[in-house]
C-alpha cells in the first residue's frame, strides 16, 4: 500500500466483445457497477472497428462468435501497432478443456475464464488487468 | 439486475417455445438434422443464460441436456422418442422454473431432485449410446458429470475433473498411471474404466494399457496439472461448475499454504508465464509480449506491488524469456509480499428481485421508427402554433387567423390520430406466439386420451394487442382440450362413419373489421341440439317452453351459459360442455364474445370474437343521481325517451315495448345498488343497450357528453366492483367509471331474461 | 518382493497378492486367472498395486477376497465385480 502514485485515476474503459445480448448486458451491469466505462461489440469485426476507434484498457472477449471469433479478433489486435496490440484481454468461454485454453494463449489472451462468470470473479480479474485497486 | 433477469426470462420462454416446436418436428422427422441443430443451439443458449445466474440444479440439468443433444447432433445418440420426451420434459421444467424465478425469485424446492433425475436420464441415454465415450472435449463431458454426480450439493472448494487416458504402451515406458493419480492432492472421486471395449480373453495383453481414469479433486488446478505435466497430452482437465466454484476459480497457481499474494494476482501472473511459453505466431509475438507485460504490471500495481511491476517493466526490454523469468521469480518469491489486501467485494447475496416483475414488450424497430417520425411531425406542427400566436400578436385579421388556426388544428388532429394508431400498433403481437404453444398441448392431450390428432394452424400472422394475445391461451386451451376430449370421436367410431382415423383440429385467426376472430374447429361428432335442450331443462336453466321456442343455433349457444356444465364429466354424448362459460367470461373480459357453430356428425367451430386493439373508445357519459358514468357507445343501440306509463311491471322486473319487441328495463341507479331514489319526471330516459346478445333498456337520469377516450382496465379497488369495465380520465381530471353492460347484467337472473325472449 | 503366488495347487485355490505388486506381476496374474477362472484373488496383503495389475483384475473380473491392502486402491477403487 506504500505506492499509490501509479494508480489510474480516470475510469478504465473496457470493450466487451460477445454475440450474446444477455451476456453483454450482464457484463455491462457488473462492470459499470465496478466503475468501468463499457462499450460493446457483437463480434470480432465490430470489435476491431471499436478498438481502432477508441482507447481501451481491457478487452473482454468471447470465443464463439459469428463472423469473426474471439481468437481471430485477438490475433488481429495483437498484430496491430502499439499501444493497441498491448491491450490486456480476458477471454471467456463455456469450454474448459486445455486445448481451448492453449488456443487462447496462442491468440494472445491474458486470462481465460470459463463461463458462467460470477460478478466477483469478473470484477477481480478486470480490475487487476487494468491496474485498479481491488 | 432486474433488467437482466427480465430479459433472461423472456429469452428463456422463447427458447423453450422454439425448442419445443423443433422437438415436435423431430418426432415426425427424426432425420431433420437442421432441427437437431436448432434444438441443440437452443439448449446451449439456455444453458449459457442460466449460467449467468445462480441456479445450480438448472444449470446442471441443461448441461446434461446439452451433452445429450450434442451427441444426437454428432450422430452418436439416436433421436428417438426417449430423447425427445426427455427433452420436452426438460423444457417443461425449464418453463416452470422460469415462472418460479419470476414470481418467487428462486427455483422451486423440488428443482434439485427433479433436475438430477432428468440429468440422470440424459446420462443413461448417453452411456447406453454406441459411442458414449467418444466425446471428451465438450464443456462438461459425460464422464465428468457422471463422476461429479454423487458430489453434487456438497459444498466445498472449486473442483477440477481430470480424465487421463494413458497411451497403450505406457507400461513399457515405465509409467504407472495410478501412481500419478495417487499423487493428486484433494482427491474426491476416482473411476477406472476400460478406454475401449476389451479384446477377447485369449488376446488379452496384460502390458497394453486400455484404461481411462477419471478423477475429481478440489485442489488448485495448477497443482493437479503439475502432477500430470509429463503426460499432458493424455490428460483432459475440466473445471466443474459448482455453486461455489466462482469465487476462487482462478486461484489455480497458488498452493493452499501460499502466503500473502492474492489468488487472482498469482493466477494472472502464472497465466502470463503460460502465454509467453505458448507457441505464438511471428506477427503477433510483439503484441503478445507487450500485452503480457502490461497485464502483469497492471496486476501487480493493483496489488500495491509497484516495485515488482517495475522489475517486469525492465525485463520486458530484454525479451520474453527475461520477462518470464522475472514473473516466475515474483511468483516464487512470495516472502516479500506486500501486506495482504482485502480484495473481497461486498457482493452479498444476489439483488432482491423487487416486487412485481416489470412487463416488457418486444417491438419491431420499424414501428418505433414510424412513431418517432410522427412525433417529429408533431413537433413541427406545434412550432406552427407559435408562428400563429405571433401573427395574432401582430394584429392580423381575425378571419385569416381563424382559418389558419383551423388548418393547424386539423393537422395536429390528424397527427395525433396517427400517433395514437402508431402507438397502439406497438402493442400488436402476432397470434403465432400463442398458437405455437398448441403443438405441444394438442400432442399431450391427444396422447393422454389415446387419440390421433392432426393440428392445423391458419392465420397465425394476424395481430392483436399484446394484452389480448397473452390472455388468449387459457380460454383457447380450454376449447382445444374440449374439442379433443369430447368433440373428436375415437378411432373406431371415426372409421365406422367413414372419417379419417386421425381427428383434425384447426386453430385459425383472421382479421374481422377492427377485430379478430380466433376459432377452434374440429371434425368430430358435433353438438346435438336435442341433448342441449334436455340438459338445459334438466338443470333448470330454462323452462321447457322457452327452450322449445328457440332454434337449434340459439340452443347450441347455450353451452356457454353459466351452470350448463359442471366440473363432473359430461360424458361422451355431450360433445361439448366443460367450462365453456369460463371461455365466454374470458372473452368478455377482453372485450369480446364467443359463438359456436356445429353440425351433427361433421364437427364444431368455436369462435372468439375479440377486439384487435385497446383503441380509443367512444364513451357516452350519463348521469345517475349525483354521479356520472361512462358507457361504451358500441353497446348503445339507441337513446329514447318513453313515458313512464309505457313501462310495465313484469315478472322479475320492468319492461317496455320498443319497435314491437319487449325489452326489459333496468334503472341504472338500481343496477348500481341504490334503490332508494323515487322516480321523478313523467318521461324516462332510456339507453337501449345490447349486451351478451340481449337487448335491454337502461334508464338514466341525464345524458352529459360524448367523449373519445382510452379506457383503462379496472385496477385497484375499482377492479373488484361488478359491472365496471374500466376507467378513464375526464378532461377536468375526474376519474370516470366506465360501465360494462354485460357485467352489470350478470347479476340479473337468467330466467327473467329468458322469459323476455 | 514375492508377489503373486499360488499357495497350493488345487483348482479354486485363491491367488494371493502380497506386498508391492509391480508391473511384471500383471502377466503372471493374468495367466493364473486364465488357467483357473474359478480361482478367487486375495488382495488383502497387497500393499501397493501397479496399474497393470489392477487392469488385469478389471479385465478378467475374478472373485476378489477382502479389502485391498493398498490404501489407495482400497479407498478409491471399487473391487472389480466378478463377471
Amino acid at each position: 500500500m506504500s505506492d499509490t502514485g501509479s494508480l489510474r485515476v480516470e475510469a478504465p474503459r473496457v470493450l466487451v466483445v460477445d454475440d450474446g445480448a444477455l451476456v453483454r448486458m450482464y457484463y455491462r451491469g457488473i462492470l459499470e457497477r465496478a466503475g468501468f466505462v463499457v462499450d460493446e461489440a457483437l463480434n470480432g469485426i465490430e470489435g476491431l472497428e471499436r478498438v481502432l476507434g477508441a482507447t481501451y484498457d481491457l478487452l473482454v472477449v468471447d470465443v464463439n462468435m459469428p463472423k469473426m471469433d474471439g481468437y481471430s479478433f485477438l490475433r488481429a489486435v495483437r498484430g496491430r501497432e502499439p499501444p493497441i496490440r498491448s491491450i490486456p484481454s480476458l477471454m471467456t468461454s463455456t469450454e474448459a478443456a486445455d486445448g481451448d485454453r492453449e488456443a487462447a494463449r496462442i491468440a494472445g489472451a491474458n486470462f481465460y475464464l470459463v463461463k458462467p462468470l460470477s460478478e466477483d470473479v469478473l470484477v477481480a480479474h478486470a480490475r487487476a488487468l487494468v491496474g485498479s485497486r481491488p | 439486475m432486474n433488467d437482466l433477469l427480465e430479459q433472461f426470462l423472456d429469452e428463456t420462454r422463447e427458447l423453450v417455445q422454439s425448442a419445443t416446436e423443433d422437438l415436435l418436428a423431430l418426432e415426425a422427422a427424426p432425420d431433420d438434422t437442421e432441427a437437431v441443430n436448432r434444438v441443440f443451439r437452443a439448449f446451449h443458449t439456455l444453458k449459457g443464460s442460466v449460467g449467468l445466474f445462480d441456479f445450480p440444479p438448472w444449470f446442471s440439468l441443461l448441461h446434461a441436456a446439452e451433452d445429450g443433444l450434442s451427441a444426437a447432433r454428432a450422430g452418436t445418440l439416436a433421436v428417438d422418442a426417449a430423447l425427445i420426451d426427455l427433452s420436452l420434459e426438460t423444457l417443461d421444467a425449464t418453463g416452470r422454473w422460469a415462472d418460479a424465478v419470476e414470481t418467487e425469485g428462486t427455483l422451486p424446492g423440488t428443482a434439485d431432485a427433479e433436475g438430477s433425475v432428468l440429468a440422470g436420464r440424459y446420462r443413461s441415454l448417453l452411456s447406453s449410446g454406441p459411442e458414449a465415450r467418444a466425446m471428451d472435449a465438450s464443456a462438461l463431458p459425460g464422464w465428468a458429470s457422471r463422476l461429479a454426480e454423487p458430489l453434487r450439493g456438497v459444498e466445498g472448494r472449486p473442483r477440477i475433473a481430470v480424465r487421463y487416458q494413458p497411451r497403450s504402451d505406457c507400461f513399457f515406458s515405465g509409467d504407472d498411471p495410478l501412481g500419478l493419480v495417487r499423487k493428486v492432492p484433494g482427491l474426491l472421486a476416482v473411476s477406472v474404466e476400460p478406454a475401449a471395449p476389451w479384446s477377447p480373453d485369449e488376446e488379452f495383453d496384460a502390458f497394453a494399457c486400455n484404461l481411462a481414469i477419471a478423477l475429481i479433486s478440489d485442489a488448485p488446478r495448477a497443482e493437479i496439472e503439475a502432477v500430470f505435466r509429463l503426460v499432458g497430452d493424455q490428460v483432459t482437465v475440466v473445471d466443474l461448475p459448482t455453486a461455489t466454484d466462482q469465487r476462487n476459480a482462478s486461484g489455480g497457481t497458488i498452493s493452499a499454504s501460499a502466503p500473502a499474494m492474492e489468488p487472482v494476482v498469482a493466477a494472472i501472473l502464472a497465466e502470463q508465464v503460460r502465454v509467453l511459453a505458448a507457441a505464438g505466431e511471428a506477427q503477433t509475438d510483439a503484441g503478445r509480449l507487450e500485452a503480457c507485460a502490461r497485464s502483469v504490471m497492471n496486476t501487480l500495481r493493483s496489488a500495491g506491488r509497484s516495485g515488482d511491476a517495475d522489475r517486469c517493466g525492465q525485463a520486458l526490454g530484454s525479451g520474453p524469456d527475461a520477462l518470464r523469468a522475472t514473473i516466475e521469480a515474483i511468483l516464487t518469491d512470495r516472502s516479500n509480499a506486500a501486506s495482504p489486501t482485502d480484495g473481497e467485494e461486498d457482493h452479498g447475496a444476489s439483488e432482491p428481485l423487487g416486487g412485481d416483475a416489470v412487463r416488457t414488450l418486444r417491438v419491431d424497430a420499424a414501428r418505433v421508427d414510424a412513431l418517432v417520425a410522427l412525433v417529429g411531425e408533431l413537433v413541427v406542427a406545434r412550432n406552427g402554433l407559435g408562428y400563429l400566436a405571433a401573427r395574432a400578436e401582430a394584429g392580423e385579421d381575425a378571419g385569416m387567423l381563424a382559418r389558419a388556426i383551423r388548418e393547424a388544428d386539423a393537422n395536429i388532429g390528424r397527427l395525433s390520430t396517427s400517433l395514437h394508431r402508431s402507438a397502439i400498433s406497438l402493442r400488436l403481437t402476432p397470434l403465432s406466439s400463442v398458437f405455437r404453444r398448441f403443438g405441444r398441448q394438442v400432442r399431450d392431450a391427444a396422447r393422454g386420451l389415446g387419440k390421433d390428432v392432426v393440428l392445423v394452424v391458419e392465420g397465425e400472422a394476424a395481430e392483436a394487442d399484446k394484452g389480448i394475445v397473452e390472455n388468449l391461451f387459457e380460454p383457447l386451451l380450454h376449447v382445444v382440450r374440449n374439442a379433443i376430449d369430447h368433440g373428436l370421436e375415437d378411432a373406431v367410431n371415426r372409421r365406422q362413419v367413414g372419417k379419417p382415423e386421425a381427428g383434425r383440429i384447426c386453430l385459425a385467426a383472421e382479421q374481422d373489421g377492427n377485430g379478430i376472430v380466433v376459432s377452434v374447429s374440429d371434425d368430430g361428432r358435433g353438438i346435438d341440439p336435442a341433448f342441449i335442450r334436455r340438459r338445459v331443462v334438466d338443470r333448470g336453466l330454462l323452462q321447457p317452453e322457452a327452450v322449445a321456442s328457440m332454434d337449434d343455433a340459439a340452443v347450441t349457444e347455450l353451452i356457454f351459459a353459466p351452470g350448463f356444465s359442471t366440473a363432473e364429466s359430461v360424458g361422451a354424448l355431450s360433445g361439448r360442455g366443460v367450462g365453456m362459460d369460463a371461455v365466454r367470461a374470458a372473452a368478455a373480459r377482453m372485450g369480446g364474445r364467443v359463438s359456436v357453430e356445429s353440425r351433427v356428425g361433421l364437427g364444431t367451430t368455436i369462435r372468439l370474437h375479440l377486439p384487435q386493439t385497446i383503441a380509443l373508445a367512444r364513451i357516452m357519459v350519463v348521469g345517475a343521481g349525483t354521479e356520472s358514468y361512462g358507457i361504451a357507445m358500441d353497446a348503445v343501440v339507441e337513446v329514447v325517451r318513453r313515458p313512464r306509463t309505457c313501462i310495465h311491471a313484469v315478472a322479475g322486473g320492468n319492461a317496455t315495448v320498443l319497435r314491437g319487441r319487449t325489452v326489459p328495463v333496468f334503472r341504472l341507479v338500481e343496477l348500481l345498488g341504490r334503490r332508494d331514489r323515487p322516480l321523478d319526471g313523467d318521461d324516462a330516459l332510456l339507453l337501449v343497450v345490447r349486451a351478451n346478445g340481449e337487448t335491454i333498456a337502461v334508464e338514466v337520469d341525464r345524458f352529459e357528453d360524448h367523449i373519445d377516450t382510452v379506457v383503462r382496465p379496472p385496477a385497484g379497488l375499482v377492479g373488484s366492483v361488478a359491472g365496471v369495465g374500466g376507467t378513464t380520465l375526464l378532461s377536468d381530471g375526474r376519474v370516470l367509471l366506465v360501465l360494462d353492460p354485460g357485467g352489470i347484467l350478470a347479476d340479473a337472473s337468467v330466467p327473467a331474461r329468458a322469459e323476455d325472449r | 518382493m514375492a508377489v503373486v503366488r499360488r499357495v497350493d495347487a488345487g483348482p479354486g485355490t485363491p491367488v494371493r497378492l502380497e506386498g508391492v505388486c509391480p508391473v511384471e506381476d500383471a502377466e503372471t496374474l493374468a495367466s493364473l486367472i486364465l488357467e483357473d477362472p474359478s480361482a478367487p484373488v486375495d488382495w488383502t496383503a497387497c500393499t501397493r498395486m501397479h496399474t497393470a495389475v489392477y487392469q488385469v483384475l478389471l479385465r478378467l473380473r475374478p472373485t476378489i477376497l477382502g479389502t485391498s491392502g493398498d490404501p489407495f486402491v482400497g479407498r478409491w477403487l471399487t473391487p472389480p465385480s466378478p463377471g
